[in-house]
């Protein structure tokens, strides 16, 4: 018998709504308004042995405390598991189920999990630090939100181990995890294209990022022949010391360095330190991630107006949007100040 | 971020539709992972030739005006 501590809000511990919000944190033991719907789905195999009780702007109020009080209550009780919610689309609701759940498996090595609307603002919030089921965005769902949450609440309760999300229908928590299989890559990726070409379902092993937001296009250059143009890389292309630091990996920072000196390209010369491809042929010859050699050419054919007078270089291979959009704004404000007109970029 | 901030800028790289995905607006397709800009089975003067048209296909990119993000046709 899996032994569950279950944690809901003051709406569904039938205290109150809105009015009620500032309801203090309780116990109670036993199953509570959905925990009792929970209890039939687990079919004998579990019980709900308390019910924590907190209001929504009672938790947010102090949700350091109110999480302290948890989990000494459940150092005491020792359940087996915890079940928070289903807080569906809610936000202040849903924030705390992740809240608990994520310092409950944190701090006791407690499984915990919760059932949320896929959006519900506590899902990006709390993804990689407590499993989640996916539910629907309202109470509405609660039927379909109870089975989820028994079925994979009592996996977690006996230790078995969890599947991909997809399979286990559960809400990615943004890791991936290794495992062998039967059939090599080639085969797979055969087998996938040939269901692409015919029409077939398949699924991909690398999902994409979500797409960007889409960025208005840049007016294009009038006058190419009068153009002062810019080289970028993403290549780690840097003097061999690396003077400023560049990181090989989840760069922080990016550097300028002048087009004469990379011309030169001794004392020092030219390395990348990107950790995401291999250099060699870079190394070798420097021109095959920053373009210099063809773009001075066409300079002096009189296609452009010259060549901006440095190049600019991170590394990009783990590198966070964040930090990425950050570097790109500081580059674009040099480059601008600069009086460069356009740019290539180079990426591997 | 360049585009953004008003610059036009071509991307060369071997991962197309990545880098579209990424949100570059003009975006090429060049030589291999390691060297977008690089042919090394080339003899040194067939690569420099094929890399300056490389960079003569970016630079025909910032010249040419778009509605929306584009995969350059290689022509």
């Amino acid at each position: 018998m899996v032994r569950i501590a279950h944690y809901i809000n003051q709406f569904f511990a039938g205290i109150g709504g809105e009015d009620k919000a500032d309801a203090p944190f309780e116990i109670r033991e036993g199953a509570v308004g959905p925990g009792r719907a929970i209890e039939m789905a687990l079919d004998g195999e579990g019980e709900i042995v308390q019910t924590l009780v907190c209001g929504d702007n009672s938790f947010h109020a102090d949700p350091d405390a109110n999480i302290d009080a948890i989990v000494a209550a459940l150092r005491e009780s020792k359940p087996d598991l915890l079940i928070a919610g289903p807080a569906f689309n809610a936000g202040r609701y849903g924030l705390a189920c992740g809240a608990v759940c994520a310092a409950v498996s944190e701090r006791l090595g407690i499984p915990a999990l919760t059932g949320l609307f896929p959006e519900a603002p506590a899902v990006d919030v709390y993804r990689s630090r407590t499993v989640m089921v996916p539910t629907g965005d309202s109470a509405a769902g609660m039927k379909e939100a109870v089975v989820a949450l028994t079925r994979t609440g009592l996996k977690l309760a006996r230790g078995e181990p969890l599947g991909p999300a997809d399979d286990d229908g559960r809400i990615p928590m943004g890791y991936r995890r290794s495992w062998v299989t039967d059939v090599p890559v080639a085969h797979r990726a055969v087998e996938m294209l040939l269901a692409k070409l015919g029409g077939g379902t398949y699924v991909s092993e690398v999902a994409l990022p979500e797409g960007a937001e889409p960025i208005p296009p840049a007016p294009a250059v009038l006058a190419l022949s009068s153009a002062i143009i810019a080289l970028v890389t993403e290549g780690g292309l840097v003097p061999e010391d690396n003077p400023d630091r560049i990181e090989s990996s989840s760069a922080t920072k990016w550097a300028r360095y002048p087009i004469s000196m990379l011309e030169k390209n001794q004392d020092p010369s030219f390395k990348s330190i990107h950790a995401g491809y291999d250099s060699q042929w870079v190394d070798a010859d420097p021109n095959r991630m920053v373009p210099l050699d063809a773009l001075k050419a066409l300079a002096a054919d009189g296609v452009i107006g010259g060549v901006h007078e440095y190049f600019y270089a991170t590394t990009g291979t783990g590198t966070t949007v964040t930090h990425g959009e950050r570097m790109g704004e500081e580059i674009a404000k040099q480059l601008i100040s600069d009086g460069v007109h356009a740019v290539i970029v180079t990426s591997t | 971020m360049i585009e953004k901030n008003g610059v036009p800028a071509a991307l060369l790289t071997a991962m197309t539709s990545m880098a579209k995905v990424a949100g570059a607006n003009r975006i090429l397709s060049s030589g291999l992972i390691p060297h977008p800009a690089g042919d090394p089975t080339r003899s040194p003067d067939e690569e420099f030739a094929w890399r300056k048209g490389q960079v003569q296909k970016a630079l025909n990119a910032v010249a040419t005006p778009i509605e929306e993000a584009l995969i350059f046709a290689d022509w």
